[in-house]
């Protein structure tokens, strides 16, 4: 418990400093208000961020359900010589520093001569982001009886009705929750947008970090409070609609 | 030696495999392998794991296809026909129900795949649920069910497409002892009015026997023998039958004389005249098959056969039977299993007593040549 209260003491310290009825940042509050969250709203900048980011985590996320199913199955159900390598590949971008990855993704789009813009974007995302897909989904097909597969095929069903009717259905669990996870680390990605993003082109994340660079106000307190409960909100939801508790035990 | 196939009917076997061969690599997993299974037959792939059995399943239902030979399906060569197309319906060991549809659903899975009307299929499940002796319990999912009553369900979804061929992998090791014996018994009375040709896989000779018209032995990838429980249990081909079958005593022997009438063997010191049908091996060195029933033990020699002058080494009380443990002539162990009943005549012995051992019966005694190496 004291342990939990460390890791979330800073973030619980910013989401309260939102509520202050002051002009600047303050801890503990001066008073109580929604008057910064008010003022978010009518932030456009900030609404239009808020807008692009969502776009682009949904279209990471989308795109990585579709790359990291197909991926998950042959690093199951494969032997083949690579496979450790692969899988090892495929799980860096979650170790590699994503400020690494963000430099070296604006040095290989501008060496192919590609300009910068919404779907490099979105794609320089599920680069990162499709590792989550991968991991949860390949969990949960371990766990799958192989011979559902074949129940299902002398039964009558082609290839195709078996993935649709038995396997996928099974693997759903798994599969949103590595989506929820990856969702929210397209959305709150500053590093890699950083550099992959066009300027014009602003993230929420990097609205925060420009509003917290040159004009720390409680606006971005309560922009942060927001993430903090979009974060929260999306995890509880995976957990509470698909029982994450029991892929985590994995 | 090619086990030949049996087949009891004249009619056109519904499968039949010929000289079936499954490599893996290097490893040859079934090794010309050929059966005919007559419509309506319960044919038993019996063998210990790693004999090629599942191996052999997989190529029948689709899953795996076949190096060389042939399987062959009311007349039909389905080597490169897909698994889906086949009509063979499968049971599994771990049921392999579908855990996200409710016992209605997996049930009419297959008949949804076939794009059966929604009546047909409504009353289908119905008819299946009261056939395994489930009914009501069409909305239950599969997690909420007991082994059994899942492995009841796993057949109820099989049967309902009415399939050419039945498959049943090892579906009885999922549960325990008593469970089992009583899943055997239902599972037969369930199937055997439907007269459904039925291949059913395991390493479990009791269940084989009890459930079968025809047993085939297998080992390393062979079909070593194929015949009735009876005649397996009676007559084993070989000594790895007879050592799989039952539980019996080998015992090293020597054949002196090969007549028309009869051999002349003597085992354990014990010179005994045994029917020509015995055995096939030759004059030399053998080994005597006698399963421990076929043993009596008597306190005086009997008058009509030879005996051996033992002395029980071993008693315990097994439910019904009697295991005794008789040493004869200082070196040989003999196993002797003997109804507990006690009738006129017949005593229970401790252990040191000194006993006479004779055959029952001269004619379920087998002679095979002596194992190699």
């Amino acid at each position: 418990m004291g342990g939990l209260l460390y890791l979330l003491l800073p973030t619980l310290i910013i989401v309260l400093a939102s509520f202050t009825a002051s002009d600047y940042i303050a801890f503990p509050p001066e008073g109580l208000s929604l008057r910064w969250f008010v003022r978010l709203w009518h932030l456009e900048e900030v609404r239009v961020s808020a807008g692009r980011s969502l776009l682009v985590a949904l279209g990471a996320t989308a795109i990585s359900i579709a790359l990291g199913v197909a991926a998950a199955f042959p690093l199951v159900r494969s032997r083949f010589p690579a496979r450790e390598a692969v899988n090892a590949f495929l799980m860096s971008p979650l170790i590699l520093p994503s400020l690494v990855y963000g430099l070296a993704g604006l040095m290989f789009v501008s060496a192919i001569g590609v300009p910068l813009s919404v779907p490099v974007l979105v794609l320089s995302h599920v680069a990162i982001i499709v590792p989550y897909v991968i991991r949860t989904t390949a969990a949960s097909l371990a766990l799958l009886d192989p011979h559902l597969e074949e129940a299902a095929r002398s039964l009558g069903a082609d290839t195709w009705k078996t993935f649709l009717r038995v396997i996928l259905p099974n693997l759903l669990p798994g599969i949103a929750t590595g989506a929820a996870f990856a969702f929210i680390s397209s959305f709150d990605n500053l590093t890699v947008s950083l550099f992959l993003a066009d300027p014009r082109v602003e993230t929420l994340p990097i609205r925060l970090f420009a509003m917290i660079n040159f004009d720390l106000d409680p606006a971005a307190a309560a922009i942060s409070a927001v993430l903090v409960v979009l974060a929260f909100a999306v995890v509880l939801l995976a957990h509470w609609a698909l029982g994450l508790s029991r892929i985590a035990r994995l | 030696m090619t086990a030949a196939p049996t087949a009891p009917s004249t009619t056109r076997p519904d499968l039949r495999l010929v000289e079936l061969t499954r490599r893996y690599g290097a490893v040859t997993a079934v090794d010309r392998v050929s059966l005919d299974v007559a419509p309506g037959e319960f044919v038993t792939l019996l063998g210990p794991s790693g004999c090629g059995k599942t191996t052999l399943l997989k190529c029948v239902a689709g899953f795996l296809t076949p190096s060389e030979g042939q399987v062959v399906l009311r007349g039909e060569v389905i080597n490169d026909v897909l698994p889906h197309l086949r009509n063979i319906g499968i049971v599994f060991q771990h049921y392999a129900l579908f855990p996200h549809m409710t016992v209605a659903e997996n049930i009419a899975f297959g008949l949804k795949m076939r794009k059966c009307p929604r009546g047909v299929i409504t009353r289908r499940i119905e008819e299946m649920l009261r056939l395994v002796k489930l009914p009501g319990f069409g909305d239950r999912h599969p997690h909420q069910l007991s082994g059994g009553q899942q492995q009841r369900v796993a057949l109820a979804r099989v049967l309902a497409v009415e399939p050419v061929l039945l498959l049943l992998d090892e579906p009885f090791g999922a549960l325990d002892k008593k469970l089992r014996v009583q899943m055997q018994i239902e599972v037969k009375e369930l199937i055997t009015p439907l007269r459904v040709t039925t291949i059913f896989v395991t390493h479990d000779q009791e269940e084989a026997i009890r459930m079968s018209d025809r047993v085939a032995v297998m080992n390393a990838g062979r079909i070593v023998q194929c015949d009735t429980p009876s005649a397996i249990y009676d007559r084993p081909r070989d000594l790895f039958v007879a050592d799989f079958i039952g539980s019996s005593n080998l015992l090293e022997a020597k054949v002196l004389d090969e007549t028309p009438d009869g051999l002349e063997v003597v085992v354990a010191g014990l010179a005994l005249r045994l029917p020509r049908s015995a055995s096939a091996a030759g004059t030399g060195e053998a080994v005597v098959m006698v399963r421990p029933e076929n043993l009596a033990l008597t306190a005086t020699p009997p008058a009509d056969r030879p005996a051996w002058l033992g002395q029980v080494a071993f008693a315990l009380r097994a439910g019904p039977v009697m295991e005794y443990e008789v040493v004869v002539g200082e070196t040989w162990r003999l196993h002797v299993s003997l109804p507990r009943v006690q009738t006129a005549g017949r005593r229970i012995w401790e252990i040191g007593d000194r006993v006479m051992v004779s055959f029952v019966d001269l004619d379920a005694v087998r002679v095979f040549p002596p194992r190699l190496g």
